[in-house]
Formats: structure tokens, sequence, C-alpha cells
């Protein structure tokens, strides 16, 4: 606290808390005058406050926030008090002033945490309400108005409007009394969707409780409230994707298993009833179902091979064919191929794999090797039983030219022309007859399909 | 050609047996490949272990015209060549001209 002089500023009386907490001797304080307790930058606001001194209403300079200087230059926040008093000839004003430096610093930091708070809840999209029980009127955070895309001066979050915020066949969560489901400081979760002042819809989650007072009666519940709209349609998307992909996978005869080393468990999809299918995670062994799928005379070989590439840290892909046995009994084809995932040491940790099924491509080269074995079949009926007879009815007719019937009668060349052509006709019979029964099989196949 | 003894065998095997009874003769043989018992291919092979014992000069005759059995007789080095059915009056006089000037 001190006094000083109104026209030259200088300071007349101190007292010890001000010598205490400014730092200067009581004489130091008589020789100074107000300016050298303000920063240089605040000294042209104490100026013109000075100027209007006589002007000021009832409350002006009376009780203001300002800064002051101390001796060793610390410039800290004070609260000042202060009274003009009429002293003979002078004008002196006597001033308290209180350090609110811890005030302040607590203030700061206060909005500061605010301000982070409001960040926060901006990035994650988390929005805060309360509502007194007996209260119809909610009390919502900026980010709340923002994820129900409504502005605060046209929006009164009150029950019913909160209602109609929401999507229509969500409404029945708020039809109930909401007390019912609330037991105290025990949060409830659920998602539903809202509609927006603009109509579109957005989905959020919400989790709410009830806060009782100290006597345990409900005073409020209070709520937050997260926009979950991206994850939502992400979850949407790939859920899409997923039945997309086991849909393709059903189309194309594929089958992907996932070989975990670290705990032997094989993961793999199944079909179930209606062709749906159901991932099945089991231990991974020659005995598990995945295995028991091969067919048994290939089951050893395959066991050895895999194995073989496992121990091998130089592999990290493989590609096995086998038989496998079909749901429905039949026998099929399959290519596996795989990709083996090493650790430190060359460790096997995961295989990954694909078998496709190939029994159709198989079929179709067995078919292909039928044709080729039947095209021989007919190139050599063509080439020798065919050619045969024709070539001795070529050999007779030169014999009879040359030698003008003298070794070969004419009625003897006829009757050996006609052998001849029997012969012929036979074999083209033969021939006939293997691409039929080519044809039939060919036909069966494309059925069979 | 006169004073040339021509002999018919049906089939690969009774052809062999001739042979072999009598080693020291000279064939020229004209051989066909689709044969029953033991085919001209069989023929061949069979013999190819014997040709260096024996005065034997193999030609197939054949009524094929499949390009394989003309690429499959000349991996045989005991094969001299390969005719195709019919065979021409000028052709056989040829054969047996060079064959006699080899052996005189």
């Amino acid at each position: 606290m001190w006094i000083y002089d109104v026209s030259t500023l200088r300071f007349l009386r101190v007292n010890r808390e001000a010598i205490r907490v400014y730092g200067f001797t009581n004489e130091e304080f008589l020789s100074l005058t107000l300016k050298d307790i303000r920063p240089e930058e605040d000294v042209p606001i104490l100026m013109e406050a000075i100027k209007h001194i006589y002007q000021r209403d009832d409350d002006y300079f009376k009780r203001s926030f300002v800064r002051h200087k101390k001796k060793n230059g610390t410039v800290f926040p004070v609260l000042i008090k202060s009274n003009l008093i009429p002293h003979k000839e002078l004008t002196i004003e006597m001033v308290t002033a209180i350090d609110i430096s811890e005030q302040k610093r607590s203030e700061d930091l206060l909005k500061q945490s605010n301000r982070r708070l409001k960040h926060i809840q901006k990035i994650a999209k988390l929005g805060y309400w309360r509502r007194d029980v007996n209260s119809d009127l909610s009390d919502w955070s900026e980010e709340t108005y923002r994820i129900f895309g409504r502005k605060p001066h046209a929006f009164e979050p009150t029950l019913e409007n909160v209602i109609n915020a929401f999507h229509p066949e969500d409404r029945y969560l708020l039809t109930d009394d909401l007390l019912d489901h609330l037991q105290p400081d025990k949060f409830i979760s659920f998602e539903h969707r809202i509609q927006r002042a603009d109509g579109s819809i957005r989905w959020v989650h919400q989790e709410i409780q009830l806060i009782p007072d100290n006597s345990g009666e409900p005073l409020y519940i209070e709520g937050i409230i997260q926009d979950i709209t991206n994850q939502k349609e992400y979850e949407s998307r790939l859920e899409i994707s997923n039945k997309r992909f086991a849909m393709a996978m059903l189309a194309s005869d594929q089958k992907i298993w996932e070989l975990d080393h670290t705990r032997n468990t094989i993961l793999h999809s199944m079909i179930i009833n209606e062709g749906q299918e159901q991932i099945v995670e089991e231990p991974f062994g020659k005995d598990s179902s995945w295995c028991n799928k091969i067919h048994p005379d290939d089951i050893d070989w395959i066991w050895e091979s895999f194995h073989e590439h496992l121990c091998d840290t130089g592999i990290t892909s493989g590609k096995l064919e086998y038989r496998i046995r079909k749901s429905d009994g039949s026998i099929g084809f399959v290519t596996d191929t795989y990709y083996i995932q090493r650790g430190e040491h060359g460790v096997p940790l995961k295989t990954v794999g694909c078998m496709t099924d190939v029994t159709v491509g198989r079929k179709q080269l067995e078919r292909i090797k039928d044709q080729n074995k039947a095209l021989r079949d007919i190139a050599w009926h063509q080439s020798h039983t065919i050619r045969s007879p024709l070539t001795r009815i070529m050999a007779l007719l030169n014999l009879y030219k040359s030698n003008e019937g003298e070794l070969l009668s004419f009625d003897r060349l006829l009757t050996l022309i006609d052998e001849a052509v029997i012969e012929i006709d036979t074999e083209i019979h033969k021939i006939v007859k293997i691409t039929y029964t080519n044809n039939q099989k060919d036909e069966r196949n494309i059925t069979d399909r | 050609m006169p004073g040339v003894p021509i002999k018919f065998f049906y089939n690969g095997s009774i052809a062999m047996e001739y042979i072999l009874e009598f080693p020291e003769k000279q064939y020229l043989v004209f051989l066909d490949l689709n044969m029953p018992v033991m085919s001209g291919w069989e023929f061949i092979r069979a013999m190819e272990s014997l040709q260096s014992k024996l005065h034997i000069e193999i030609h197939i005759l054949t009524s094929s015209i499949d390009p394989e059995d003309k690429l499959k007789a000349r991996k045989f080095t005991g094969v001299s060549s390969f005719m195709e059915k019919p065979l021409d009056e000028s052709v056989l006089e040829l054969l047996l001209l060079n064959t006699i000037k080899k052996d005189s």
C-alpha cells in the first residue's frame, strides 16, 4: 500500500508489505514515481489514466488489474484499489495493490486446459451434455451442437427437440424414461443415428451416466457423444468387401488358409449349409479337418514335402498339387500355393496359402489327352491300315500296266483290288467308330459341368 | 533278280528265328512296320545288338506316310532307308545293285 502525489506521481509513503513485495527500500521508494514500478510498455496506459483521473465515474480507477514491476525487473499482475484524497494543496491517492500472480496463473492454466479440452473434443468429434433430472433442458457443449449440426443460438436442446433430432427409427431410445435404465455412476452406451439440421444422417455413439447427490438421489444425467459416421461407413465398406471377397472365393473355387506356427493352429474357411462360408481355427495336425480333406494316398507325401519346405530356411514359397475328397464324395484336384513368413534365424512364423480347385482343368487335360490318343490312333490307321490296301492297289495297277497282263490276269487283278477295297472300307468304319466314341465321351463331360 | 532267293515272313519274330538259324547268310531285309506278334520296330530293336555279327541290311518298306515314323527310323543306325509303298521296280533294282557292288 502506498500514497503518491497525483501531480508528480512520486511516492509519498509506502508500507512494509510494499517494501517486501517490490524489493525497494523505503528511501528508494520515496525517490521513485509510479512510472518506475510499471513495465516500460505500460507507462503510456498509466499516463492516459492519470489524464482522466478527475473525470472517472465512481468505479473507474478504483479497482483495476494492471502489471507492476519489482526492483529485480520481475513483472507481475496486481489488483489495485485506489482512492483520491484531497490533502492541503496537493491531490494524493491511496493505493492498495494485491499480488494476483498465483490466481492469474491458475486462471491461465484453467483457460489453457479448457482450450485443449475443446480442441480434443473437436478432433475426436466428442461432445458433452448434461441435464438435471428435474429439467427438460439439456446443457450442450460446443462440439455437441456441432455433431448435431445445430447453432447454439438457433436450437434449444429441450427433450422434445432432442427427440426430433434423432433419426425417426431410433427415437424410441428417448421415449422411455432414461432414469428407468440408469444406475448411479454406471455408464451405459448405445449407438444410434441423428438427423442434422441440413437433413443429413450421422451415426453417433453415446455413453451416459446418472450422477446422484450426497444422499444418493438422482441429481443429473451426463453423457458424452461421439460422431462415428466415418467408422460406421468404413465398417460397412469392410463388410461389403468381405462379403464380396467370400463370394469371389466361392465363385473361384479358391480357399485361403493361414497357419500360425507359434500356436500351431490353422485358420481356414469351410463351406457350411447353403453355400455359406465359415472361418474355422483348429490345431494343425495330420488329423485336423483340413488334412482330412486330402486324399489318403497323398497325405503322407504332402506332409513330408511341406515340412521339408518349412525346415529349409531359404524357401519362402511353395506349390503342391494333390487330390482332395470333396463333400459329395468325388475326388478333386487342387493346386496349393503358399508363402512362408519367417522370423529370426528363418524360423517359420506364419504360412499363408491359397488352394485352387483345378478339377475342371485337370479333367479337360485328361480329355485332351484322350483326344490326342484318338487322333494318334486315327493317324496310325490312316497311315498303316488304310494306306496298306491302297498301296496294294497302286502296286497291282503298276504291275498290270508294266507287264501288259502277262503276270497278272485282268480277272485276278479285279479280285485283288476288290479285296483291297473291302479292307479299306473296314478300316474307315473303324476310324468312324473311334471318332464317334470320342465325341460321346466329350458330350458327357460337357453335361457333367 | 535271278539267283537271289526271296523269303516272306508274316511277322518279325519268325523272320528273326530264321536269320538266327542261318547267321552266315547275307540278308537284304524289306521290313514292314505294321505286323502282328513282333512289329517292325520291335524287330529293329531286337536286331540292334546282333547286327554287327550278321550280314544284314534293313530297309523299312511301309505304307506309312507318318512323318513321325520317318523321324523314328532315322534314330536307328541299323536302318539303311525308309521307303514308302508301293515299291517301284527300278528302286528295287538299284538297291540290289548297290548291295552287290558293296559285297564284291
